[in-house]
């Protein structure tokens, strides 16, 4: 998703900041049909809200392929480097020592904590990266103080198009979500 | 829509009229000009591999009858052949009860193509001859298995003490239970599939699948003992109580990558369109994957148990294969066997892309047939590596060629998936999410 962000400030006529406009849906079939229009008419600052996984919402939303796997690769290679220094330092320079014989420099018994050192990097990759692309932990957000809302971890679908988008105006995606059959239109304060 | 039908697609299936509308979807798609394969290219290609198989058979048999050395490396060149037939039918017989066993849903479209390759099995039973006859006629120098000719053990208390195991009678006695076992397992899955094509019966699923509980408890034992008998024993020094997985390992990885080539043949004669899709081939490429990796992890935990404790007797075996031209076949397999298809599989576009799949598929067959190569022909000490290598290549060959066309003509014979199988319409909507 692109970085820009729209510049006017747009005020419920009590003078709150907007956050954007929700509207609610009831099955995840109307949610991905409603995410495909919106995705179609090029919003870029706006997501999807879901008590469970849907299935293909991806897709729907024009969501580009995840860089984790890339960085959770990557990281883990860096792990098994680690670890395979860290034993060769070990075992052949800080403390040599003679084992059954066996040479100091052997790749066979590094192999099994090279590739532990390889997994556990990986794995704390996996957990802390995808926290960090899911800007997690959130410890506000704007959605939670609706009280519809809360109805999100339970029955329903929700999508949000924000004003911080650039091609936002709260008439227009009012429309949107309207032909594309939301129900309970509102505009969120920041 | 309502609730129920919206989780669908998480294997739940709340009411019922989400559980028949898919299946009169998946019938929809079932034209018969693209599931049943009565393709000329199939019929040629079965009949140009047969072809091959006796011709390479044939010189096999010649160039063997040169030398006392060279005989008996054609009888090594052509187990190693057996095996890797074995290794494609038992791999395919124990792959499709691992999937009865679990009830996998999506594995419906390529079932058929893992019980055709097991119901080939008796095959091997005939080819299995030669292999008698080398252990019981002809002379002690012609023997494959050392074990077998008295001078080679006299007065050996290694060999005394396995004698009653370690014996031709009783070796023969095995190879027939474990080729009764194979073969009545795969004919009797192989018949209750093609039976549901007619009948449409349920009930044969759950009788294959009551098959397959104990058919993989009779499976896992007989491979192991088959790989005792006729690859441990080739040294029969040596041996090692991971032999069985490792035999297992190599064939399950061969037996995947042959399923993967016969569809993504199939899907390239145009056959089964919309049917096995890029998302079928991502998970038969997953389970490649998995199996190289599961090799890889069983070959190199044999090798280091064997390197830390040091004994003698265990650690000729690689002694033997880490001296001259052998390190460098046992470096190319590492890398070949594991390093390099790990690094390729594991690209989410390599296992859902039908083409490169199926080149990965295709080299991991060489490198299967490599790693018999690597157990088998280090025994002929006195024949080194690069000797009349040819043989070594034709012996190996004939016999495959001539059971993968055996292969082909079976997968013609019958529709190219389970058609009334319940679990099919699962199968066909089978989706990969992120």
């Amino acid at each position: 998703m692109s970085n820009k962000r729209s510049k006017t400030i747009y005020k419920t006529p009590q003078g709150a900041v907007v956050y954007g406009v929700v509207a609610e849906f009831d099955t995840p079939a109307s949610l991905s049909r409603a995410a495909e229009k919106v995705r179609d008419a090029g919003y870029t600052k706006w997501d999807v809200y879901s008590p469970f996984p849907v299935h293909g919402i991806e897709e729907a939303m024009g969501l580009p392929a995840t860089k984790l796997p890339l960085l959770t690769g990557l990281v883990g290679l860096c792990g098994a480097g680690i670890g395979l220094i860290f034993q060769w330092w070990v075992t052949a320079v800080a403390y040599p020592m003679v084992v059954q014989g066996k040479p100091f420099f052997a790749w066979e018994p590094w192999t099994p904590v090279t590739f532990e050192f390889g997994v556990l990097f990986t794995a704390f990759c996996s957990l802390l990266g995808m926290l960090a692309f899911n800007k997690l932990p959130m410890w506000y957000h704007p959605l939670m103080k609706k009280e519809r809302f809360l109805r999100v971890s339970d029955d329903r679908l929700v999508i949000c198009i924000e004003t911080s988008d650039p091609k936002f105006n709260i008439d227009s995606a009012r429309n949107l979500l309207e032909n594309a059959g939301g129900r309970h239109i509102d505009l969120v304060e920041e | 829509m309502s609730q129920a039908s919206l989780s669908h697609g998480h294997g739940h299936d709340h009411a019922a009229h989400g559980h028949v509308e898919p299946q009169i979807a998946a019938r929809a798609l079932l034209k018969p000009e693209l599931v049943n394969c009565e393709s000329g290219m199939f019929r040629m290609l079965g009949y140009g591999l047969m072809l091959a198989g006796v011709l390479g058979l044939v010189l096999t048999g010649v160039i063997g009858f040169g030398s006392k050395e060279a005989s008996r490396q054609a009888v090594a060149a052509y187990h190693m052949g057996f095996l890797f037939c074995v290794g494609l039918s038992v791999g395919c017989l124990g792959f499709q009860m691992i999937l009865q066993q679990f009830n996998a849903g999506w594995s419906a479209a390529l079932r058929r193509q893992a019980e055709n390759v097991a119901a080939m099995v008796w095959v091997c039973a005939l080819l299995f001859i030669p292999i008698a006859v080398n252990a019981f006629i002809g002379g002690d120098e012609f023997k494959l298995f050392s074990w077998m000719s008295l001078e080679h053990t006299a007065g050996d208390v290694l060999f005394q003490k396995k004698a009653a195991w370690l014996n031709p009678e009783f070796w023969a006695v095995r190879a027939a239970v474990y080729f009764l076992v194979w073969i009545a397992l795969s004919q009797r899955l192989a018949r209750l599939s093609r039976k549901q094509d007619e009948t449409g019966d349920r009930w044969l699923t759950a009788k294959a699948r009551r098959t397959s509980s104990f058919g993989l408890l009779l499976f896992a034992l007989t491979t192991a003992f088959a790989s005792f008998d006729w690859l441990m024993s080739l040294d029969y020094h040596w041996f090692s109580t991971m032999f069985g997985v490792y035999f297992f390992a190599g064939s399950i990885v061969s037996a995947v990558a042959v399923i993967i080539l016969i569809l993504g043949l199939a899907v390239g004669a145009g056959k089964l369109t919309g049917l096995v899709t890029s998302e079928h081939f991502h998970d038969a490429g997953k389970l490649l994957f998995a199996f190289i990796v599961f090799w890889a992890y069983v070959t190199f935990s044999q090798y280091f148990l064997i390197w830390y404790s040091n004994i003698p007797e265990e650690s000729a075996f690689y002694n033997l294969r880490q001296i001259g031209a052998w390190r460098q076949v046992s470096i190319f397999l590492a890398f070949g066997h594991f390093i390099i298809p790990f690094l390729f599989v594991l690209f989410r576009g390599t296992k859902r892309n039908r083409r490169l799949l199926m080149l990965a598929a295709l080299w991991m067959l060489a490198m299967h047939a490599l790693d018999l190569f690597y157990i088998v022909r280090p025994v002929l000490k006195s024949v080194p590596l690069g000797e009349r290598l040819h043989l070594d290549v034709l012996g190996l060959l004939g016999p495959v060629c001539l059971f993968l066309g055996l292969v082909l003509r079976k997968v013609v014979s019958a529709p190219l998936m389970p058609l009334k199988d319940p679990r099919l319409h699962e199968a066909l909507e089978h989706k990969n999410y992120v």
